[in-house]
Order: structure tokens, then C-alpha cells, then sequence
């Protein structure tokens, strides 16, 4: 009887071996080309190389820390001074700033030096560049993890609006998901939308040994912006135009304009003719 | 013997195994025959009360009144409406739509971002110039035919010139802008991805998160959707991706206060201070080995002997390659039917590798309905309904938190009225409806229903049918998540 059945486990067994190479060879990895284990600046060399029409493009960025929390930028190689919270900087995409935080919430004479580096950039309307920057907010838990001589990397990433988490959230929270040890957090905000900044916090520190430029990363080129005002609640009308009058506009132009690249939001004009003003065109 | 016994369970084991797999077929088959047996269900929650149109025979017109339509090439059959215009198309001005409906009186409050339908030039109800931009010089596109006959058409021309094929309503008024990237954009309106379509049952199928539709009833018994414009308010939502590690400095500290770095300092107590110093000597001369200084090499050729030749090539050409156009490169008129003679050959000797249908390894059949349409009635009514569906929103930038607007107008630009007007609305998970502030300004049936994203469906079911000409407004707010 035994015999009999030994040609059946023969075959099964030829049956599973081959399911189980099957399996094995379902499983292809892909290597991602953004990890965090990249030095900083090394993601955003790597977006400038795609050619996206984002070298030279000044990219707002505002910085939110816990209240009372002063921000120091680095400006041709030292900090400058003692800023509010929150600020608004101006940003070369690719490039590596470096700030200081100083009068952290109680923790008196804590000075913590994080690292931001803008990887992608934003594509407001005309005249909006400044009332949405990329938010990149720093908890009052990171900064004690921090001070704590632990490591906080923060990947600041641009929801897909069709996959968004349907919630509901205060204008002033960024939602935001801990990966463990092992996992990838640059990879990860890939996954869940576009990448556009990366915040490390850590217990890097300025010494003596530092050579000229290290630790600031040779002080690339910002802009303070301060901190603009909010948008107006109901809204801000771009005028698209010189004046004419409202029943020749054909309705084909009432349409938002894309900004130019490569110009800095408060440098030029949005648009051909348009008068330089301070913050919204409907305040004129 | 024993191979036999082996030979045995192994047929055996394919049996069980076809007989299975033969089993499963037949009740997924049985399965599928009875779901084509049943009758076709709404989705859930989306049971409407059927409502088609009262059809007043008696004030219907007799057929001796309706205009007999011209000779169209197409045995008599009007030229449909595609229902689906493609997004490109765009009017060549927009004062090609004239405001024939009638203004709703006060009812609702305007916002700034509705159309200035009262700056509408009033000429436009000066005909249509006919469009000749796709023909020659010197001629003009023929006027439109019979259905295309309403003030606020224009004609595109068909592939047979000279006739008017199709005709579309002039278009959608406004566009929304490139708006570019689409993850910072919250969209809405439009028909994404799959196509809507309506059953018979007013089921909806392929209604895409961001969708906007209206659909209605013709005359005729037809049950048209056409889609909105597509509107996009710039509010990018951030979130991140957070990681926190331990740094092994931790770690480094306890080895550093581990050592005693004072025993150390008692050990070189112990050694005394080097008196002298002991220079080697250094070093006078350099012995070093006789260097190679010639080379003579003295390899002997190989003789290599290649006697390998180039293969010999046909001079004459083959029959099929008898060409002028093979052999000299000199095409001549004369070789067209060979040249396209060889063509069909070569195709037919492809024909065998054409694709074979199988399903499950039976030769796939067609399945006939045992019922046939035993009966046809065509009746022509004259004009055709057309609806046309514009979305606004009042604001082009909104943070997350804001309000923003959102005006839906719809329009029969026909000639005809149509019934069961519906518009649809398929929220994006980014926006939120704000209960109870939907309002139409006709007699309309309002229902939510939420959707797969998270967000909500807006329904709207006019009640009266629309005449041609008449429109209306629908408005609503939607908070931005």
C-alpha cells in the first residue's frame, strides 16, 4: 500500500517545488533611487538632474516651530539674528540650509541646529507664491527627541488629493505617519505623494574641527520673506489682464496663470504688465 | 507492474483534477447564468422613482407636421449627439450661446464668481457665420442640417465633404485653466476615467470620484449624460513621513568613562626617558639584480591559411523580387497590381496567425438572447434636446479649512424638451459638502449618499421637464479637509 502511494507524493512534491520557485521568483524587488541613507543635498542634485525647470526657482518655505521659538537663518556663512516663529525663507531647490533654534519651550538654553533641504518645488497661482509655502512644522516632541541626542528625519511630502486621507484636520496640524526602524521614510512619502522637503533634527552641532562651510553647507542663497499674513477669507482675485472692460473679457480668459520659471515671487512681475504691489492684488 | 499501478494513479490524479476543475467551471457558469437571468438592479441607495416623461399624445405632433428631414445619406436617421464631447473641443467665440433661458428673479444670491451673463453681447442672437476654416478657399460649409437647426450650433464637418454630419452644441463656455500639477489642484466636474452611463433603471455606472454629470430623458426614449466642464481650486495639502533613531552616541559615552586613563599614565612612569638615540647607518650602496636589458623575441609567424569563402550569392533575382523597383530602384507604374498582389500574400500567409479566442480551453461561442424584438416603431420628433452642464467655483486658491463654492448651471440648448433632468456630483475625498447649503433654483429632489473616497454624492433630480431654452442654478459649498 505504500508503494502505491509513493508515485502520488512524488507528484506532489514535484507540484509544490514548483509553486514555491513560482513564488520565489514573484518576488522582485525594486530599488528605490531616494533613500534617506543619501547625504543631504544628494535627492535634490538628483531633481535638479531631471530637468524639470526647477534650477534657479526661489521655493517659499515656512518654517513652524513650536511658539516662541526664534529661528536664526545661516547668511553668507554665520547665523544671523534671532528671528520669530513662524518665518518664511526663500529656498534653492537642492541645496542644504541650515538653522538654528534657539529659546525652545522649556527648555532654556537649548539650541538645536536642524537641516532643511527643499527637494521639488510648488506650482501656485500667479501672486500666491508666499501664502502657500511648503509647511514644515517641528513638534514639540521632535524637539525633545532631539535634544534627547536622538535623530528626527522629517520627509515633507504633497498628498495625491484623489488618495488623501478624507479627514478633517486644523489648518495649523500636518498630519504626518512614524515609520520604525528599518523602514524608509523618503521612500515611504514617495509612495504616498510627492516629495518636496526634508527636515533632519538632530544633535549635529558646530565645533571647532568643523572646516569653513561644513557645517553651514556653504551657506547657500535665501530670501526672508518674514511672516506674510494669511490669505483673505474670501479670497484673493488674480487679475489676469490690464483693466478692460468686464463685457469684453471673454470668459476664456478668466483662468489662473501659471507663474514664470525661475523667478523669484518677489522679484518680478507674475505676468506681463503687472504692477509690483506688496502682497495681495486685490488690495489695490 | 508496478509502472502500471503508477500509470493508474496518475490518471487517477488527472481525473480528480479535471473533474474539479470542470465542477467549479459549471457552477461559476450556473452562477453567471443566473446573475444574467436576474433583473438588473440599481446600486445600493440609489433607488430612484422612475419618472419618464408624460407623453401627451394628443398635443403631440402628428407626423404630416414634422419637417421631413432632408436626404442625408443615413436612410433617415437623425445624426445623434455624441454623448460624450471631447474636452478639447472649445467654441470659437463665446458669444455663440445666447442666454434664452429666463432669469431666475432675485431668488439666489450672486457671488462674484458666477458668469456675467448679463454682459453677454446681446448679438448673439444674430446667426451663427458658418465655420469654413476646414475647407478650401472660396467655399462655405453648407448649413447645418435637419436637428442642427437651433441658433447655437455650428457644424463640423464630416469625412464625406460637402454635408454636415455631425453637429454640436457651442461648447463649453468656460474652461478651467492648466491647471498643473494635478496633486496640488482639487478638481472637480468632468467625466474621469470611465465613461458614465445610465441603465434603465437610473443605475450609474462609472461615476469616477470628481465626476459631474447630468443626464435626462429624451422624447424619444433615449437617456443622455453629458458631462460638465471640469473646474480645479488650487489647495495643496502637506503631510510627512517622520522617523526618529537613536544615535549610538549614547553608547560611545559609556565605553569613554569605562576607561581608567590613570593607569595608563602610571605605566609610563615605570619607562625611562631614552638616552641616546641609535641612527642606523645609512645605507652606501645599492646592489640590486642585472635588469633584463635586451629582449629579443623570436616568434615564428603561424602561417594562418583562410581558406573560409564568402558564400555565393544568387545573382538572379527570384521571381518575386523580378521588380524594377528591386532590382534598379526605379519604381514604375506598371508593378503597382504586383506590388500590391504580393502585399495580399503576404498577408494571407499570416492568416493563420491570427488570435485565437479560447476561454478555458473551449472555442468561445456567441449566446444569443432566445428574444428578438419582434416589433419596431420609429417616429421622428422634430428637434433633438441638448444639455449642457457649466461649473463654477467661486474662488481659485483655498487652504484647507476655507469654503469654497461651487455654482453647477445646466441648460437645454435644444430644441426639444427633455425630462428626468438629474445632475450627479462625485465629490473628491479633499471636499467636504456643507449640509444644507445645496440650493436650485427649479423644483429639484436633493439626496447625498456617501462615496467610496470618503466624501459625498450629490444628486439632484429636477422634477418638471426642461423646456428648450430654459436652465437652471444649482449651487452649493464644500468645506476643503
Amino acid at each position: 500500500m505504500k508503494r502505491e502511494t509513493l508515485p502520488s507524493l512524488w507528484l506532489l512534491t514535484v507540484i509544490l517545488v514548483l509553486v514555491a520557485s513560482n513564488m520565489a521568483k514573484a518576488q522582485s524587488g525594486s530599488v528605490p533611487l531616494y533613500t534617506e541613507r543619501l547625504m543631504p543635498g544628494a535627492i535634490g542634485q538628483m531633481q535638479l538632474m531631471k530637468g524639470r525647470g526647477i534650477p534657479g526657482h526661489i521655493q517659499p518655505v515656512k518654517l513652524i516651530p513650536p511658539a516662541g521659538t526664534k529661528i536664526a537663518p545661516v547668511i553668507e556663512g554665520s547665523f544671523a539674528d534671532d528671528l520669530p516663529s513662524p518665518q518664511t525663507f526663500g529656498c534653492v531647490i537642492g541645496a542644504v540650509y541650515r538653522f538654528r533654534l534657539s529659546e525652545i519651550p522649556l527648555h532654556p538654553g537649548a539650541e538645536l541646529f536642524p537641516t532643511v533641504e527643499v527637494i521639488d518645488r510648488t506650482y501656485p497661482p500667479a501672486g500666491m507664491e508666499l501664502q502657500f509655502p511648503i509647511p514644515i512644522q517641528i513638534t514639540q516632541d521632535e524637539l525633545q527627541y532631539a535634544l534627547e541626542g536622538k535623530f528626527v528625519t522629517r520627509v515633507i511630502y504633497l498628498e495625491n488629493p484623489r488618495t488623501a486621507v478624507p479627514n478633517t484636520y486644523e489648518p495649523s496640524f500636518q498630519p504626518w505617519f512614524e515609520v520604525e526602524a528599518g523602514q524608509d521614510p523618503v521612500v515611504t512619502a514617495d509612495l504616498l505623494g510627492r516629495p518636496v522637503a526634508i527636515l533632519r533634527l538632530g544633535s549635529r552641532r558646530p565645533t571647532q574641527e568643523d572646516m569653513p562651510g561644513e557645517f553651514t553647507y556653504q551657506s547657500p542663497p535665501i530670501q526672508l520673506f518674514g511672516n506674510p499674513p494669511p490669505a483673505p477669507a474670501n479670497g484673493v482675485e488674480v487679475p489676469m489682464e490690464q483693466p478692460v472692460p468686464a463685457t469684453a473679457v471673454p470668459m476664456q480668459a478668466q483662468r489662473p496663470m501659471m507663474p514664470p520659471y525661475g523667478v523669484p515671487p518677489q522679484m518680478a512681475p507674475p505676468y506681463q504688465g503687472a504692477p509690483q504691489q506688496p502682497w495681495y492684488p486685490s488690495q489695490r | 507492474m508496478k509502472t502500471m499501478i503508477a500509470l493508474r494513479k496518475f490518471v487517477t490524479l488527472a481525473l480528480v483534477v479535471g473533474c474539479g476543475s470542470t465542477f467549479t467551471a459549471c457552477s461559476l457558469n450556473r452562477q453567471a447564468k443566473k446573475e444574467e437571468a436576474a433583473p438588473l438592479k440599481p446600486e445600493a441607495g440609489m433607488t430612484f422613482n422612475e419618472r419618464y416623461p408624460a407623453y401627451d399624445y394628443a398635443a403631440a405632433p402628428s407626423p404630416a407636421q414634422v419637417q421631413s428631414a432632408n436626404d442625408t445619406g443615413l436612410n433617415g436617421v437623425p445624426a445623434y449627439q455624441p454623448r460624450f464631447q471631447g474636452e478639447t473641443f472649445q467654441a470659437p467665440t463665446n458669444t455663440a450661446t445666447a442666454p434664452q433661458y429666463s432669469q431666475p428673479a432675485g431668488a439666489i444670491q450672486r457671488t462674484s464668481a458666477e458668469m456675467p451673463i448679463q454682459g453677454q453681447p446681446v448679438s448673439a442672437q444674430v446667426p451663427v457665420r458658418p465655420v469654413s476654416y476646414a475647407f478650401p478657399r472660396g467655399q462655405v460649409m453648407p448649413p447645418c442640417g435637419p436637428g442642427c437647426s437651433h441658433p447655437s450650433s455650428i457644424c463640423h464637418h464630416g469625412s464625406t465633404a460637402g454635408s454636415c454630419q455631425a453637429c454640436q452644441a457651442a461648447g463649453i463656455p468656460y474652461q478651467a485653466g492648466p491647471c498643473w500639477p494635478e496633486d496640488e489642484y482639487l478638481y472637480d466636474g468632468g467625466d474621469r476615467l470611465v465613461r458614465t452611463e445610465i441603465d434603465g433603471e437610473f443605475g450609474v455606472h462609472g461615476l469616477d470620484i470628481e465626476d459631474t454629470v447630468g443626464h435626462y430623458d429624451t422624447l424619444e426614449g433615449q437617456r443622455i449624460v453629458t458631462p460638465s466642464n471640469r473646474v480645479c481650486v488650487y489647495a495643496p495639502r502637506f503631510a510627512a513621513v517622520r522617523k526618529v533613531t537613536g544615535l549610538n552616541q549614547e553608547i560611545l559615552g559609556t565605553q569613554i568613562s569605562g576607561l581608567d586613563a590613570n593607569l595608563q599614565l602610571n605605566n609610563q612612569q615605570h619607562n625611562g626617558t631614552p638616552a641616546g638615540v641609535v641612527q642606523p647607518l645609512a645605507l652606501r650602496g645599492q646592489i640590486g639584480g642585472k635588469m633584463a636589458n635586451a629582449l629579443t623575441e623570436d616568434l615564428p609567424g603561424v602561417q594562418i591559411q583562410n581558406g573560409v569563402r564568402l558564400a555565393q550569392f544568387v545573382e538572379e533575382f527570384k521571381a518575386y523580387e523580378n521588380l524594377s523597383i528591386i532590382r534598379y530602384g526605379v519604381f514604375d507604374q506598371g508593378e503597382k497590381a504586383r506590388l500590391a498582389s504580393s502585399l495580399l500574400n503576404a498577408v494571407t500567409w499570416t492568416q493563420n496567425q491570427q488570435v485565437q479566442v479560447t476561454v478555458e480551453g473551449r472555442k468561445a461561442s456567441e449566446v444569443a438572447s432566445g428574444k428578438t424584438p419582434q416589433e419596431f416603431v420609429w417616429s421622428e420628433l422634430a428637434g433633438e434636446p441638448r444639455l449642457r452642464v457649466v461649473k463654477l467655483a467661486d474662488k481659485g486658491a483655498a487652504e484647507p479649512g476655507d469654503i469654497v463654492e461651487f455654482t453647477l448651471r445646466f441648460d437645454n440648448v435644444g430644441t426639444q424638451v427633455m425630462g428626468n433632468v438629474t445632475l450627479l456630483d462625485n465629490l473628491t475625498p479633499r471636499l467636504e459638502y456643507v449640509e444644507g447649503s445645496a440650493q436650485c433654483d427649479l423644483e429639484a429632489t436633493f439626496l447625498t449618499q456617501p462615496n467610496e473616497a470618503g466624501s459625498q454624492l450629490l444628486r439632484w433630480e429636477i422634477t418638471n421637464p426642461l423646456e428648450a431654452g430654459q436652465g437652471g442654478i444649482i449651487r452649493f459649498q464644500c468645506r476643503v479637509r
